[in-house]
């Protein structure tokens, strides 16, 4: 799963999910893409699922890219704890996804295809998505 | 000149983000043409006609202004991130006699040698970049690869260009590669082996903590 190797700190803040994506907003590498078009949260975990699901359709025929990177730790507290003595410790890892940002990539395949490909991925993620084209200008 | 896609423009006379707004409201793209030594200005255009001009394959358009015909091309379009529709084009101008820079699609023509002994094509280049006459420019430039073998490259170099095209991407920039698909495929189904495994040792170390934590909470309320 897609980690950083090493972190300047250990624990972030929340952060916001206001507005809209400032880049990765068209697709760079392939033909067609998945573009979000909700902003959320996508866990290493999701984004593993999702290539493993695109992997198996373009397989042989095509490359995929994955176009996100989960660079933000999410802290939990242990179950039955109580409140105070310090934030958590890190338990997993997030991608901060605001609308407009191309979340993965596919070229060798056509519309069908890809298609096939992205629907599954679709389904592993917790925001509304959509497929787009490669911008002719 | 060849017949040229027409765009009706209109003159903006209000600038600013309000008016900017309202255009876009009632449906409108905003235009900025420009030329070299020239001031720049302001226009809008119905964006339903800006997208037939587009899907039309032409590269250089016909416009109007203050009753002179003048030709033009699309220097850079803004899209909306979300919605994917566009917001504003640049209009650079183009003279006969001047011959200017643009990028070409390329398609790819044929059936390759390397890919029917099993090989995969990869496009590594979409677009080139070409000098010509704006009575010149091609809707796409065909690159054929017939004879592409396995393990073979198709540069920019090779492309057969006409005389007064004159290529501006680098000649030795890769454009299409026939790779053997032995290597990638391993590649592939190790990745997903390697992942297929991951989730469900992970499901096991995860659970294993459930179970560990439920343990503990039951041995403190015992306690």
């Amino acid at each position: 799963m897609l980690e950083p190797k090493k972190t300047k700190y250990r624990r972030h803040h929340r952060g916001n999910l206001k507005g809209m994506t400032k880049g990765g907003d068209y697709v760079a590498f392939g033909t067609f893409g998945l573009k979000a078009i909700e902003p959320g949260w996508i866990t290493s975990r999701q984004i593993e699922a999702c290539r493993i699901s695109i992997t198996r359709v373009v397989r042989k025929i095509g490359r995929m890219w994955i176009r996100i990177f989960p660079d933000k730790p999410i802290t939990k507290k242990p179950a039955e704890t109580r409140m105070g003595k310090g934030k958590g410790s890190p338990e997993y890892w997030v991608a901060v996804i605001k609308p407009g940002r191309i979340l993965f990539e596919v070229e060798g395949v056509d519309r069908k295809g890809a298609e096939a490909a992205f629907h599954n991925a679709s389904h592993k993620l917790p925001i509304k998505t959509k497929i787009v084209e490669r911008r002719e200008l | 000149m060849a017949s040229y896609y027409k765009l009706d423009l209109e003159e903006r006379k209000n600038l600013g983000t309000s008016a900017a707004r309202s255009i876009r409201r009632n449906g409108g793209v905003l235009v900025n043409y420009y030329y070299t030594g020239e001031q720049n200005k302001n226009f809008s255009i119905d964006k339903k006609l800006l997208q037939k001009a587009i899907q039309s394959g032409n590269r250089v358009f016909e416009l109007d202004i203050n009753n002179e015909t003048i030709y033009a091309m699309i220097k850079e379009a803004q899209y909306h991130p979300v919605t994917e529709q566009i917001m504003h084009i640049d209009l650079l101008r183009v003279r006969r006699d001047e011959k200017m820079k643009i990028s070409i699609p390329l398609v790819l023509e044929g059936n390759s040698v390397g890919v029917i002994q099993g090989g995969i094509l990869t496009q590594t280049l979409s677009n080139i970049d070409i000098q010509c006459f704006p009575t010149d420019v091609p809707e796409s430039i065909i690159v054929d690869i017939t004879d592409l073998d396995l393990n073979g490259s198709i540069s920019a170099g090779d492309l057969k260009l006409d005389e007064d095209i004159t290529l501006e991407t680098l000649s030795d920039t890769t454009i299409v590669v026939c790779n053997e698909p032995k290597a990638e495929s391993e590649s592939i189904v190790d990745e997903t082996a390697d992942t297929d495994d991951e989730p469900t040792s992970q499901e096991d170390s995860s659970s294993d903590a459930n179970n560990k934590e439920t343990d503990s909470s039951e041995d403190k309320k015992e306690s």
